[in-house]
């Protein structure tokens, strides 16, 4: 794993929750997917239960542990309603 | 014409026709006045766009291996949709009936399961809920694939 700069998009009722959406951060320490949203749980005071979230990296669905890269595009996926 | 089409305006079917299509089955997904007890006036649709059209192209292309079909067309609703308007069109074209029928379910259980769209429904009092975030919370079945 490595640290450095990443891209965070929020959508629907995350976009709501947040504020904002999406925001540029930098990772201090090597860290996943899951790591990431538990901060920023912390940061935002809640957000959604993280059982109901699915992952995804640079336009790809990935496991909570997918390592975040520097670049990365990371959204976190709140339960899909389409059709 | 894009297979896989995410719309802002009324979702207007395409009339294609194949010749070895014997059989041709759509599904129409409608907004409905009532749900879960609560009266709906409209909702709104949002999607990660790049990663939903992705998906719904991964979804025919996964379909289209499964069953023998000639064509697929998917188009979804973005947006303020009223109620009794289409949310989203699908069409299978195949040579028999039973493969389209098939087929076709097939491309709306993946679609509702991992294509990243959201709702938001707007009640008579004026009040929002974006559909399975602010109500009962039901676990997600998306996982790395």
């Amino acid at each position: 794993m490595e640290t450095g700069a990443i891209r965070i998009s929020y959508f629907a009722k995350l976009r709501e929750l947040t504020g904002c959406s999406g925001e540029k951060m930098e990772f201090p320490q090597p860290t996943s997917v899951s790591a990431l949203y538990q901060t920023l749980q912390n940061k935002y005071g809640g957000l959604l239960d993280p059982e109901l979230i699915a992952f995804c990296v640079n336009d790809v669905y990935v496991s909570p542990e997918h390592p975040i890269r520097s670049g990365d595009h990371v959204v976190f996926i709140p339960p899909v309603a389409g059709g | 014409m894009d297979q896989v089409q995410l719309v802002r305006e009324l979702i207007r079917p395409p009339n294609l026709s194949f010749p070895m299509a014997g059989a041709m089955v759509s599904f129409e997904g409608r907004v409905r006045s009532v749900c879960g007890g609560k009266s709906v006036v409209r909702l709104k649709y949002e999607a990660y766009e790049s990663l939903a059209v992705k998906e719904l192209t991964r979804i025919v292309v996964e379909t289209q291996k499964k069953f023998p079909v000639i064509h697929i067309h998917i188009q979804h609703r973005l947006g303020w949709v009223e109620v009794g308007e289409l949310a989203v069109w699908v069409g299978v074209w195949s040579v028999h009936r039973q493969n389209a029928f098939t087929a076709c379910a097939y491309v709306m259980d993946q679609l509702k399961n991992r294509v990243p769209i959201w709702k938001c429904e707007q009640y008579e009092d004026g009040a929002l809920s974006w559909v399975g975030c602010d109500d009962s919370p039901r676990k997600q079945h998306i996982h790395a694939c």
